[in-house]
């Protein structure tokens, strides 16, 4: 290319192409020294450095992640986490020492703490999406009142309901809750819409059951055995890292699943410009995948993390592809100019992560 | 300066939108040629990437320059010198190093960190809060059906004021005695944190009074010694660090974080057995009271039908769960017996 090039007229987009897949290039390699040293010092300042290292890792990953030639960027502000940490702190501690003195005082905070719940996943997706950026276009979550009553919704009031149904309406009520989150979304000034998939949401459900009654007999079977061949004391004990690994990645693969119906029901704008998400997340190779994970951790007694986080998410990521026909050129972000942008900067002062960090 | 400095690609993002335009970039130490366009240097903010090679200039005007070649050579030529953190991040030497140091920390944290501080903590918990939490869990204790006690009503007093003596006329009021029958728990005693002592009717029936109070003085030195209020810090500092430090991994690091925590409980447990031990052999070995007592008392309770014939650990009350280590325990109360029994 001559050096004469002229910035402001170069019109070089890529051409037009369709499909865009998701490239993550992170290797455990890179990512082991990153993570052990986010653990040293996290354990070397008793745990204040957890929030710089989670921005680390969050930054690793998001740059890890290319579309069409570009990284994502994560900015999230350490002391915001920290903040949202202590806070998250304040409502745990007394929980856990009351419930282990087997208090009624226990429901206390354990209360607060359902009542708050919505609000705090509102903060939590404004906050994580707010940090969020695709070629200097940032993510957000809606700061509408009916985002929060939708979380009340969504996430106290139907659960609430479902219990009375026996559980019938839970895959309702997941739908639900994935809806309301994508619903809420916007890249910069597009959002992002999920058409109702609860029917899908019932077949998982379904699936998931054929999966965990044969398990659960096999479970129960392998205990019997083993009661006949340690004794009764040590056949649970034994048995335990294989029921509890069973668990996890049954538990993994039902989100995983409900994830990509949700995903692939999602659209990013509408009309022309609009853009469709493909999920080719194949049930045999999550389970495979998930598998390998569970034995790998415990074969390395959670050395080999980093291999099985990049692993996963690039299976993960590598397998998502967006329909575009007309590119990703075409968005725009405007709340650096709108009123808004003083309360989103009010609300991206903290960021808790009940969720993930406790 | 005869020599041309090298040309990278990059690609500029405009604030406000998505386009991406790609433009050939060179670098002085004055500052980074956008095609024709130059960018003096204080005004450009440079991010290193972390681990990968995705390295971003950050303009004054809200552009931004994505560099995923070349980048590292045109931030040394506008001079930026990297980071400690970048270098740690790097190394697979301080990794592997840090490795043992992780857990040397980790091991530290659990035997003498987290146990200091919860007492520390403890220490400051006034009496009176200690004693409101613990009403409750008594009472959702005694409240379940054919829990009544058998014991006869002048048993009942005559151990009481034997409690009453024994941590003496100021504290007695905050000392209770509550019977209760429940064979599925057996023979067993348990002290909750205020000063609440529980005896089962199986114990009352399987030991003399003698013994019974040595098993009390044992569990007054609990009561004394705060074990239960200083158990549930210990814990729940544990399971706090634990998050803090390798609360990322989710699910992955819960499982591995399980047994630890569980071992945490029990290597505490043993400590404050000890303790309560030694509490009670210094109230034995005073004012013409036998040591022989508690030893008795234990042998009886591991030989009842109730204990042995479970089998399970979880037949044996929570103050012999070291069960294997029950004349190890008994060595001390043993010496201090003048004839063995």
């Amino acid at each position: 290319m001559p050096d004469s090039v002229d910035v402001s007229s170069a019109a070089d987009y890529p051409a037009h192409r369709e499909l865009y897949t998701f490239r993550f290039h992170g290797t455990g390699r890179e990512y082991f020294p990153i993570w052990i040293v986010n653990v040293l010092l996290s354990i070397v300042t008793l745990g204040v450095y957890s929030a710089w290292a989670k921005v680390r890792t969050q930054r690793y990953f998001h740059e890890a992640t290319e579309l069409d030639g570009s990284r994502f960027g994560y900015h999230g502000a350490p002391l915001a986490i920290l903040i949202g940490r202590a806070i998250a702190l304040c409502l745990l501690v007394p929980y856990v020492i009351l419930n282990h003195q087997q208090s009624l005082y226990a429901f206390i905070p354990l209360g607060v703490f359902l009542l708050l719940m919505p609000w705090m996943a509102v903060r939590a997706l404004r906050f994580r999406l707010r940090v969020t950026s695709y070629r200097g276009v940032r993510f957000g979550f809606s700061h509408a009142p009916d985002a929060l009553k939708g979380a009340y919704i969504c996430y106290l009031g139907l659960p609430f309901l479902s219990v009375f149904t026996g559980g019938l309406l839970y895959p309702y009520v997941l739908h639900q809750q994935h809806r309301w989150r994508i619903d809420n979304c916007h890249y910069g000034d597009t959002p992002l819409r999920m058409v109702p998939a609860t029917r899908q949401f019932y077949k998982i459900a379904l699936l998931l059951l054929a999966i965990f009654i044969p398990l659960s007999l096999l479970a129960v079977l392998t205990i019997l055995v083993l009661v006949n061949i340690l004794g009764p004391q040590l056949a649970p004990l034994a048995s335990l890292p294989f029921t509890y690994g069973a668990g996890v990645i049954l538990v993994a693969l039902g989100g995983a699943l409900m994830h990509k119906t949700a995903y692939a029901n999602t659209t990013l704008g509408s009309g022309a410009d609009a853009v469709h998400v493909d999920v080719a997340w194949e049930r045999a190779e999550l389970l495979g995948l998930y598998l390998t994970n569970v034995l790998l951790l415990g074969c390395t007694v959670g050395l080999a993390y980093p291999w099985v986080r990049c692993r996963t998410a690039r299976y993960m990521l590598e397998r998502i592809t967006l329909r575009a026909p007309n590119g990703l050129n075409h968005f725009t972000d405007s709340t650096g100019k709108t009123p808004d942008a003083v309360g989103d900067q009010v609300s991206s002062l903290f960021d808790i992560d009940v969720g993930i960090g406790f | 300066m005869a020599e041309t400095p090298p040309q990278f690609t990059g690609r500029l993002v405009v604030a406000g939108s998505s386009r991406a335009v790609t433009v050939p970039v060179t670098a002085s130490a004055e500052g980074l040629h956008l095609g024709m366009e130059f960018i003096p240097a204080p005004v450009i903010t440079i991010v290193p990437p972390v681990g990968g090679n995705c390295w971003r200039f950050r303009l004054a005007d809200g552009r931004v320059l994505e560099m995923l070649d070349g980048g590292r050579v045109l931030a040394e030529t506008l001079g930026h010198r990297e980071g400690w953190r970048d270098r740690l991040e790097k190394s697979w030497r301080v990794a592997l190093l840090s490795l043992p140091v992780i857990l040397a920390a980790g091991a530290a944290t659990w035997f003498w960190g987290v146990p200091l501080a919860a007492d520390q903590v403890a220490d400051m918990v006034p009496l009176e809060v200690e004693r409101s939490i613990s009403d409750q869990a008594l009472q959702l204790l005694l409240q379940g059906k054919d829990t009544d006690t058998k014991v006869p009503l002048e048993r009942q007093k005559a151990l009481q004021r034997t409690l009453a003596a024994m941590v003496g006329p100021d504290n007695a009021a905050h000392y209770w005695l509550s019977f209760l029958n429940s064979p599925i728990i057996g023979p067993n005693a348990f002290a909750l944190p205020g000063g609440d002592i529980v005896v089962t009717d199986q114990l009352v029936d399987l030991l003399d009074d003698e013994e019974i109070a040595a098993v009390l003085a044992h569990e007054v030195g609990h009561v004394q010694h705060r074990h239960g209020l200083r158990m549930a810090l210990r814990a729940s500092g544990m399971s706090v660090l634990a998050a803090a430090t390798l609360g990322d991994m989710g699910s992955a690091g819960q499982l591995l974080l399980a047994t630890p925590v569980l071992l945490t409980t029990l290597h505490y447990t043993r400590g404050f057995e000890a303790e309560a031990d030694a509490a009670a052999l210094a109230w034995l070995t005073r004012d013409g009271r036998s040591p022989c007592a508690f030893a008795r008392a234990l042998r009886k309770i591991v030989a009842s039908p109730a204990v042995k014939g479970a089998g399970g650990d979880g037949a044996i009350p929570s103050w012999l769960r070291s069960h294997p280590m029950t004349e190890e325990r008994l060595r001390p109360f043993d010496a201090a017996c003048p004839a063995k029994i």
